[in-house]
């Protein structure tokens, strides 16, 4: 008896960058807006700071997001700003998922 | 992460995005309020015979009223700054629609201080001219004319000051509204300070006193909306805030 991969080909092909969920999160707030604060995206999606500076890297690695460094008054701030490919990413993202997940049947 | 935490994710991030953007919470009310203290203090001023004022009072309510809406402009980025920056910074995406609607909201603001303006002029010039016809006795007239020139120099000057500043202080319609509020609100007392001042005959007093009514009836309105309005947007910024997850400590 052998095993047919070919359904599950769909799902091994979505983008892995993007799936992860602190990722989605991050991409999604960075959709929503022109230009985002590191704290917002913290307290947003209640991340700790490390493990959001390793998505962001991971996603800055992939071209999905530019980090924006800039000084309030003396302070560093980071903002990030989401990338036409991961804008592009994260469409196309949703739409297969979309195709994957089974539609609602009305009852 | 469900298809409702993306949805709320993005919601959130808009919403917070145009609070920074466009809605300014408690700074909106406070304009409402400065509009209710000022046209309480301006009827006292008024209402209590104020030529028995002393002068330097009367000189330091008039910059009080003609400076309010300097000070709410000046006050309003603080509030804002103090108030609503607890999540930092986040740019709202460019809004062509929402930006042509608040140039439209600026260019209207400018044409109704421009009709106000000319509507003051017209009055001072027309109550100064009624005023010498009738050649009233100084008893006659409450308050003394080389005060109202400079009362009047005011009027005519400050509308182009506000209009000068829309651009700068205005960020959104609610900011707009309650802008042409505060200014109209400080100037009108001095609109109907002169106009009883001047005029005599009992038929133009019914008549201005029923404009000046409902003028003020209008101003106090707005000012109230103003106030529900700002009250409303802080309340919203609250359960944003009391929304959020707790910050998760763990590294991994």
């Amino acid at each position: 008896m052998s095993f047919d991969p070919s359904p599950l080909q769909p799902i091994l092909t979505l983008d892995r960058v993007v799936h992860e969920p602190a990722r989605l999160a991050i991409l999604t707030i960075l959709a929503s807006a022109e230009e985002v604060e590191f704290l917002f995206i913290q307290r947003v999606t209640g991340i700790s700071k490390g493990n959001l500076s390793s998505h962001t890297q991971r996603l800055e690695g992939a071209g999905y997001l530019e980090t924006l460094k800039s000084f309030r008054g003396r302070i560093p701030v980071t903002s990030f700003r989401i990338t036409e490919d991961g804008r592009a990413a994260l469409l196309a993202y949703h739409r297969q998922l979309r195709a994957l997940l089974p539609e609602e049947k009305s009852r | 992460m469900t298809a409702l935490d993306i949805a709320h994710l993005e919601a959130l991030t808009k919403d917070y995005a145009a609070f920074r953007a466009r809605k300014s919470g408690l700074a909106t009310a406070l304009g409402g309020t400065l509009v209710i203290a000022l046209f309480l203090l301006y009827a006292l001023m008024i209402f209590s015979h104020h030529p028995r004022w002393p002068r330097p009072w009367i000189y330091v309510l008039s910059i009080l009223v003609y400076g309010s809406p300097l000070l709410w402009a000046l006050a309003k980025p603080l509030l804002v700054c103090v108030l609503y920056r607890g999540l930092g910074e986040v740019k709202l995406r460019p809004d062509v629609a929402q930006e042509r609607q608040r140039w439209r909201w600026i260019h209207g603001l400018a044409l109704f201080l421009l009709l106000f303006q000319s509507a003051a002029l017209l009055g001072f010039v027309q109550g100064f001219l009624g005023s010498i016809s009738h050649s009233l006795s100084p008893n006659q007239i409450p308050l003394d004319l080389p005060f109202h020139w400079r009362s009047w120099l005011w009027v005519v000057v400050m509308p182009c000051v506000y209009a000068l500043l829309a651009p700068w202080c205005i960020r959104g319609a609610e900011e707009a509204r309650t802008y042409a509020v505060l200014v109209a609100g400080c100037v009108l007392w001095t609109v109907v300070g002169f106009s009883f001042a001047v005029v005599q005959a009992p038929t133009s007093r019914i008549w201005l006193g029923s404009i000046c009514a409902f003028t003020l009836v209008l101003t106090l309105g707005w000012a109230l909306r103003a106030i529900h309005h700002g009250w409303r947007e802080h309340q919203e910024y609250r359960s944003m805030l009391l929304g959020l997850p707790p910050v998760d400590s763990t590294e991994v």
